[in-house]
């Protein structure tokens, strides 16, 4: 009796407190909710924005991919931290961390999905898990090398002691990492690739979702700029036998300032650049914009229809004629630098054709070669080309690398890897103003400093000068 | 009670028995608290000499002597008047003949008691009682001889009673002419008058000094409280105080009559065609300074802002905006400030809370009517208050710029637009002459020098703004019986807006009632309804009175007879005749504008109502205990309607975007497309939302307030809450709308891209998708469970402690919270000094301290330790489905903890004698712990900052105020009103690893707090002057001047700077006034009163607001924007810097480094201090007979805004204003009674 004196208002509250606490614990709202289904995954990494747009952009405004002319170097829209970052200046830098920032809040996005995978275990199919688990480590490691392609130095002989950059596995903004070192780096991006091919589905419904063609494509190019080849090749032959469309210049409009459509029949996996900047944009003929290199327009053949397609001759005055700009933007961008940088299978078959070459197998490497160049030459006019020795065979690809991936986003990365190589190193330069700048192979400028804000913010520590 | 009462009394059983019963019918609890009864020892004669006693003595002496017990009530002993009385061995009985005769009472003898009472009038003696009765009237006045309202007069020893009305008038009627009345009012000293056959009294009732305070009642929106009870920091203002202002809007009516409470007046919008003149004054409101920091200030979709002041209205927080409250209706507004006030409002409290209690009837209170009425006028906007540089030299400068610069047009084309961006008029008559060919130097000059007497702001000023006026109407009844009181109201507010095309209007009906069905339980219901409408320019056809790609400084609006001026809008000049020269066919819609005739093409409409009813039960169940049931619900409804009409240049320019030209292509293809076709049909477009919400509270409380032994009180609430709020917003748009007809055309294809007018449009594209009209819902539902108590007990009216507790479990904590969050507390204690018997300052009289400590809350809903992920239908780019997450729904923060706001409040209040000075000083002290706050992160975590726990803070500060009457002679009175808050917000911890550099520090960018510094504090770069060679700004870079020049080496330099550590930088102090407050002075001559406030901001800092401090991206962008009048005194040749600090030309419109520098170094940095002149009043009450229906007529005039009567700083700048000063309004009114 005494006893259930206490019992009562005891379980009163109990009650009352387990009641409210149900009754407060609704949806806020019909359009929002916790990452809690498999639905939900998908959705935040269909989120086009976040995952297929914005990828770093100031290794292809240091490349030698094109030039601007001093009034365009000295006009207002090229920012002065663009003209340091254009001449190679050794202090060039970055005030505001935007580049850096927006890919780790990709990374931050597929750690979030990771994390909800992890809970959906035995909850919903394993083959939807799968696949959303392995978009999300592609997208991690893509952004990721994406990434380290500027502020970390290339892979090389001291992977294991030339920093990195930080590796988040965590979407906990109390999870702060630090440099770690190159090798920490790649090593996640390979391991991160590798099990995204295991888990991806082999083809996907439209190429801004990763599947496992990409994957291994993505796993391809990675090998490559760490000059592991034997890795190079089986993963680019792995992704050719999932997808090797190729597109028939021939069936391209020559004359279109716009000859390729979006998410065209090539494109592996489909993402553009940092679009918020004014260097790369190609305009229309009638600006003096990013002109393009002199040297890749001339070292076109005859029949080759790439240099009709992927470039058009500026016309309108005040823009000095015989210049070109570039308009083989596979985004379908008229005039903008919303490059396109992500996956197509012409870029996967140079990959081969490099990796076969490098590993000895010649006649491999020019067969790939001869497969791509066959669809990029008018209707009749190819003739097959052939190789008198492994180096050749190297040199021809090299070649017909620099002729088809312009301004793709992938000729920084090509500079950093080549340059350890005395047969192709090069050094850069540019004229700007009377001045010459140069950039000389290997140097250290060849890693972008970070940008200041992230310094600022955190305890990383800057590249060396 | 009986057992006691007999025990103590020692009386025989029976006896007392008999009588007990007979009371028990009557008043049994009441009378056992008074009776008193006498027994002692036996004797039978009694002797007795006395003069003039009391019959209570006389009672003591007889029971002495005979035994007999008295029965008698104390309240009808004070009838009797006194006796003198000689008797020697008399019987009882004749003694007791003779101490009755003459006196009011009678008595009986039931065995050996005597039982007293009221002698029970023979018909004879009330016949004899009419004649010698009186109907009588009076008047009671105050000290200042104006009427008292619901003063109660009695006629002692009888159960007349009356109070007075309005007028301070009562009437009674059958009054023995020899009886006395007692008239009281609370906080007055209670007159006794004989009535003396007279029948007209005016009595004049003195304040009692001591009971000043207990006048005012507080309310914390579950209680009233009376103030001298009441530990915490409450403000309370009262309806004779609203009264200074006939600003509609209730809480711009607190400004001036509030003590610690920030008015952000520089943010407040004042030209209607802004955006932001919508936005609540609510949104930039603190009390006692900032607490909470929150940058977001959009409400939710109830119209809440996070982090601001909670506004409860009749005990309901925030059942709909207080914007809707009509002033008229308001009764008190009690300001709740510290945590014993606040505490009881929990999560939401930290930044105070404003309790608004409106209007009720009364009981017993005879129906009247009141009446007020007034109009307001408010002057243009002053669009020329910023002196700027001269419209020529803008043109001037543009002209260079084109010369300089050397970039040709391209030539205007209406099929390409890329490039085609619209400049400058100047640049484009520049290019025709220079590189076009097309005009002379003399044609071009013409044409330029043709401009140059143009200017923008005077067309707007005659074409586009009108003075304000509003008239505000409201009407009332109320009245009540003993069991039932009413009030019914009405309200209506008409407003022209300073623009043209926008107003508004409001009405408010309110009706309240309550009821005494039966003995101990209380009825409420209120219903109120509030409709407002607003009517604006749609969005697009707005005209912001700014200049944009629109709008240059030279445009001209109407021609000089006032006949609208077309002018070219998004396309360049040349495009609209180039256009009509090659398709004369009529195909397509006009392309010419007008922006005057355009703003009446369409309309925004918002239509609000609200309709809140609110029913409570309150049921006394046994004396100081009581059980209150309180259910709320408010429904609002808000409309949005848009429309532009066909006609309008938003509407034309649509359509003819997609109809298809020779010129367009299909998108998908490249492939030129049948031209002429139109997708869009014709017709106007119609936009339409709607959001309803509804909040519910319900609420259970049990009331206890008791009194004992006259020395212990108790009063104590305790009660659950439990709200649920929830709105939904419902959006749709019609294209091919026709207003007419109703007939719309929404049969588009919106998931293809077509192709349009252009090959290309500005960004290179040749389709494009039909605008999505908004359509879709969006929905919203918060959950509150809350229970609290509070508890205050008082000791002899001298001593209170108090405590208070709540705990609150909402849907927006997220799940962590609600099971370990805890409860959020207060304890406070009062020491009424002036009670003390010790005590007897004759300077003081009135003296009371006290002290209270607690935690306050603040909920930020949009802080979550995980991320919500928000839903959206599709993007365009691959027709998926998607979700994204954002700032504000949350990011991953394992560590996220709520935050609190512990509160320390000293205060004593204090009355001279004669209360000719009274006031109280309050000293305050606020640490929040684990502040939420957008601070810095490393940016590998993938956000630049965000909020999170970013640190402490410590705020302290000083409220006082300070009431006197100056001077009093005769009919003349002069009282002033002083207000004084100092208010100071440090951080004192900081988590974030933010802020360590000076660029962050100086823009304030990215949520920079340094520890050891004000919350919102003015840094500035050192200002090394302007370099003597090329006029460039100069800072300090390792202590050398370094210029901060329009070049890569000034890029360097510049990044350098803002790189800096914190400690490169000039440090000034708070950017939020320390010292604040009002001086009001009312001068009053009989009828006539007028008082003027005047407002002071004191001890803080501004920058120079950016229209005033010189920019030459600004100038020189293509859409040049007009500078500051600096720009004359700018650095043109070596020696000027000697001078000047205005850097020299340079040409550039995209890198502003150097402008920045500028703008943000020490120079620009000046003090804010500053006094205005707010507003004056002046009231005159109508002297009118007695017997007329109207009562107090009152009629009254308010000038407010009048302007700055002096600024620290010398260069003439208002440091509140920031683009053009609040215009001066005038009022004039009208109340009465009936």
């Amino acid at each position: 009796m005494k006893l259930n004196h206490h019992i009562f208002p005891v379980l009163i509250v109990c009650l009352i407190l387990a009641s409210c606490q149900k009754f407060v614990d609704i949806k806020k709202s019909g359009s929002q909710s916790f990452i809690e289904t498999a639905q939900d995954c998908q959705l935040i990494l269909d989120n086009y924005d976040l995952f297929n747009t914005a990828y770093p952009i100031d290794g292809e405004i240091s490349t030698d991919d094109y030039y601007l002319d001093d009034a365009r170097y000295n006009s207002d829209p090229i920012t002065l931290d663009d003209r340091s970052l254009y001449t190679w200046r050794s202090n060039a830098i970055r005030n505001e961390g935007t580049q850096w920032v927006n890919s780790y809040n990709k990374i931050y996005h597929t750690n979030l999905v990771l994390e909800a995978l992890e809970k959906l275990n035995g909850k919903e199919s394993p083959g939807i898990l799968n696949n959303l688990k392995g978009s999300a480590l592609f997208l991690r490691a893509y952004a990721l090398w994406n990434l380290a392609q500027l502020y970390a130095r290339p892979y090389g002989a001291n992977a294991a002691q030339d920093p990195g950059i930080p590796v988040h596995l965590l979407s906990d903004i109390n999870d702060i990492q630090g440099r770690g070192t190159v090798k920490i780096t790649y090593d996640r991006i390979v391991q991160d690739l590798s099990d995204a091919a295991n888990l991806l589905n082999a083809t996907s419904s439209i190429s801004t979702r990763p599947n496992k063609a990409a994957a291994f494509a993505m796993l391809a190019r990675v090998y490559l700029s760490m000059g592991n080849y034997p890795g190079a090749l089986a993963s680019a032959s792995s992704a050719l036998e999932l997808k090797h469309d190729l597109i028939d210049f021939n069936t391209l409009n020559k004359e279109s300032f716009n000859p390729f459509v979006k998410f065209n029949k090539e494109v592996i996996f489909h993402s553009v650049v940092f679009s918020q900047n004014s260097v790369l944009e190609a305009g229309y003929g009638d600006q003096d914009l990013a002109l393009i290199n002199p040297e890749i327009i001339s070292s076109y053949e005859i029949n080759d229809l790439r240099k009709s397609i992927l470039f058009k001759e500026n016309t309108d005055v005040p823009v000095p004629s015989g210049t070109y700009r570039f308009t083989g933007n596979y985004e379908s961008a008229v005039g903008s630098s919303k490059l396109f940088n992500g996956l197509a299978v012409d870029e996967v078959y140079l990959t081969r054709a490099e990796s076969y070459a490098r590993t000895g197998n010649a006649d491999a490497a020019m067969q790939d070669l001869n497969t791509l160049l066959q669809s990029r030459w008018a209707s009749g006019t190819y003739r097959t080309k052939t190789a008198g020795s492994v180096n050749d065979a190297l040199s021809q690809v090299l070649g017909e690398r620099r002729k088809e991936l312009v301004m793709r986003g992938s000729r920084w990365t090509d500079l950093r890897r080549l340059n350890k190589e005395a047969q192709f190193a090069r050094t850069l330069s540019r004229v700007v103003n009377g001045s010459t700048y140069t950039l000389p192979p290997n140097d250290n400028r060849y890693t972008l400093l970070i940008p200041q804000e992230v310094l600022t913010n955190s305890a990383l520590a800057q590249n060396a000068r | 009670m009986y057992k006691i009462y007999t025990n103590k009394c020692g009386m025989p059983n029976g006896h007392i028995q008999k009588i007990l019963l007979v009371m028990r019918f009557t008043t049994v609890i009441i009378m056992a608290t008074i009776l008193q009864v006498s027994a002692s020892g036996y004797a039978q004669k009694i002797n007795l000499s006395a003069k003039n006693v009391s019959l209570k003595f006389l009672f003591q002496e007889i029971r002495k002597q005979s035994g007999y017990n008295f029965l008698y009530a104390d309240a009808e002993l004070r009838l009797a008047s006194k006796v003198s009385i000689t008797v020697a061995a008399a019987d009882v009985k004749d003694v007791l003949n003779q101490v009755f005769t003459g006196q009011p009472l009678t008595y009986s003898i039931d065995e050996k008691t005597v039982v007293v009472k009221q002698k029970e009038r023979s018909f004879l003696n009330r016949i004899q009682d009419y004649f010698n009765s009186v109907n009588i009237r009076g008047v009671v006045v105050n000290e200042n001889r104006t009427p008292m309202m619901g003063a109660s007069v009695k006629i002692l020893g009888t159960k007349q009673m009356a109070t007075t009305d309005i007028d301070g008038v009562f009437v009674l009627k059958g009054v023995a002419s020899d009886a006395k009345m007692s008239v009281s009012f609370i906080g007055y000293r209670t007159d006794t008058i004989e009535i003396k056959g007279r029948t007209s009294f005016t009595i004049q009732l003195d304040p009692q000094a001591n009971l000043m305070q207990e006048l005012s009642v507080v309310s914390t929106g579950y209680q009233d409280l009376p103030k001298e009870r009441a530990t915490g920091s409450f403000e309370v203002i009262t309806k004779e105080q609203l009264q200074h202002s006939t600003d509609p809007n209730l809480i711009r009516r607190l400004e001036g009559i509030t003590n610690s409470m920030d008015f952000r007046n520089d943010l407040r919008p004042v030209n209607s065609a802004n955006p932001n003149a919508q936005r609540s004054p609510l949104a930039n409101l603190t009390i006692r300074g900032k607490n909470t920091l929150n940058e977001s200030v959009n409400a939710d979709l109830n119209g809440n802002y996070s982090g601001q002041v909670l506004v409860v209205i009749d005990g309901i927080a925030s059942p709909y905006s207080i914007d809707k409250v009509n002033p008229n209706d308001v009764e008190s507004i009690t300001i709740l400030k510290d945590a014993a006030a606040a505490s009881i409002w929990g999560s939401r409290a930290a930044n105070g809370v404003i309790v608004v209690k409106t209007k009720r009837g009364a009981y017993g209170r005879p129906a009247r009517i009141s009446l007020n009425s007034n109009f307001s006028v408010t002057e243009k906007v002053d669009l020329f208050y910023n002196k700027t540089m001269s419209i020529s030299d803008l043109i001037d400068a543009q002209k260079l710029q084109f010369v300089n610069a050397g970039r040709p047009l391209p030539e205007v084309s209406i099929s390409s637009l890329y490039g085609q961006e619209p400049v400058s008029p100047v640049t484009e008559i520049m290019d025709a002459w220079l590189n076009k060919h097309t005009l002379t130097e003399e044609q071009a000059n013409a044409q330029i020098d043709a401009l140059r007497g143009n200017d923008i702001r005077r067309d707007y000023t005659k074409y586009f703004l009108r003075n304000s006026v509003s008239q505000n109407y409201s009407l009332s009844v109320d009245g009540g019986s003993e069991t039932f009181n009413y009030r019914l109201s009405g309200g209506y507010d008409r407003i022209l807006n300073n623009t043209r095309n926008s107003g508004s209007n409001r009405l408010v009906i309110g009706y309240s009632a309550s009821l005494r069905p039966v003995k101990n339980l209380e009825v409420q219901g209120n219903i109120t309804y509030n409709v407002q409408k607003n009517k604006e320019q749609a969005a697009e056809n707005r005209i912001s009175g700014a200049t944009n790609s629109t709008f240059f400084p030279y445009t001209k609006l109407a021609d000089d007879q006032g006949n609208p001026l077309e002018i070219g809008k998004m396309y360049r000049p040349g495009f609209v005749d180039l256009f009509e020269k090659t398709y004369p066919d009529g195909q397509f819609l006009s392309w010419r504008y007008k922006p005057l005739e355009d703003i009446n093409e369409g309309y925004n409409d918002i239509k609000s109502q609200n309709l809140n009813l609110n029913f409570s039960v309150n049921y006394k169940i046994v004396k100081g205990l009581s059980a209150q049931l309180i259910y709320n619900y408010s429904a609002g409804r808000v409309e949005d309607n848009t429309l532009y009409r066909q006609n309008s240049f938003y509407m034309r320019n649509l359509i003819n975007y997609f109809t298809t030209s020779p010129a367009s292509t299909d998108p998908k293809t490249g492939n030129p497309v049948s031209p002429y076709v139109r997708q869009l049909p014709l017709g106007g477009q119609y936009n339409t939302s709607l959001t309803k919400s509804s909040n519910q509270t319900l609420r259970g409380q049990l009331n206890y307030d008791q009194l004992w032994n006259e020395r212990h009180q108790l009063s104590a609430i305790a009660g659950v809450d439990i709200t649920q709020n929830y709105s939904i917003v419902k959006a749709d748009g019609y294209y091919g709308y026709d207003e007419n007809t109703l007939l719309s055309d929404n049969k588009l294809d919106y998931k293809t891209m077509i192709p349009i007018i252009f090959s290309e449009d500005f960004s290179g594209y040749n389709g494009e998708y039909i605008p999505n009209l908004s359509t879709g819902f969006i929905d919203n539902k918060v959950r509150t469970f809350s229970w609290y108590s509070n508890a205050a007990y008082t000791y002899n009216r001298k001593y209170t402690l108090s405590a208070s507790v709540r705990k609150d479990i909402s849907s927006e904590f997220g799940r962590g919270t609600n099971i370990k969050g805890t409860p959020y507390y207060s304890i406070g204690g009062s020491w009424n000094i002036g009670n003390e018997s010790f005590y007897h300052s004759d300077l003081f009289p009135v003296l009371s301290l006290k002290t209270t400590f607690g935690y306050n809350g603040n909920v930020n809903p949009s802080v979550l330790a995980r991320p919500l992920i928000t839903y959206s239908l599709v993007n365009g780019e691959n027709n998926l489905p998607y979700a994204y997450t954002s700032f504000g729904t949350g990011i991953s923060n394992s560590k996220l903890r709520p935050e609190k706001t512990g509160i320390w409040n000293i205060g004593v209040d204090f009355g001279l004698k004669g209360n000719r000075i009274s006031g109280s000083l309050q000293y305050y002290s606020k640490k929040t712990t684990d502040l939420l706050a957008n601070g810095a992160l490393d940016s590998s975590s993938g956000y630049t900052n965000i909020t999170f726990n970013t640190g402490n803070l410590k705020g302290y500060g000083v409220d006082f105020s300070l009431n006197s009457l100056n001077l009093q002679s005769g009919p003349f009175k002069w009282n002033s009103n002083f207000l004084f808050s100092f208010n100071r917000v440090k951080v004192t911890k900081l988590y974030a690893s933010s802020a360590s550099v000076a660029g962050q520090v100086v823009s304030n960018s990215s949520g920079s707090y340094n520890e050891g510094y004000d919350l919102s504090r003015v840094f500035g770069y050192q200002w090394a002057g302007l370099d003597p060679q090329t006029g460039d700004p100069r800072g300090y870079l390792n202590g050398q001047p370094v210029a901060i020049s329009n070049s890569i080496e000034g890029n360097t330099a510049y990044n350098a700077i803002q790189n800096a550590p914190i400690s490169s930088l000039k440090y000034f102090g708070s950017a939020v006034p320390v010292y604040y407050g009002s001086l009001r002075n009312t001068f009053t001559y009989a009828a006539f009163s007028i008082s003027a406030n005047v407002l002071y901001k004191l001890g803080y800092y501004f920058r120079r607001p950016e229209s005033q401090v010189l920019s030459y991206s600004k100038l020189y962008s293509n859409i040049p924007v007009i500078q500051g009048v600096e720009y004359n005194n700018r650095w043109q040749r070596p020696g000027d810097e000697a001078h000047t600090n205005v850097p020299s030309v340079v040409y550039s419109s995209a890198n502003q480094n150097r402008d920045n520098f500028y703008y943000y170094s020490s120079i620009n940095v000046l003090k804010g201090d500053h006094i205005r002149l707010q507003e004056i009043n002046f009231s005159y009450s109508i002297h009118v007979r007695k017997n007329w229906f109207v009562k107090n007529p009152r009629v009254y005039m308010n000038m407010s805004n009048i302007g700055i009567l002096w600024k620290a700083n010398d260069q003439g700048i208002d440091p509140e204003v920031f683009d053009y000063p609040n215009p001066r309004s005038y009022s004039f009114g009208f109340s009465a009674n009936f």
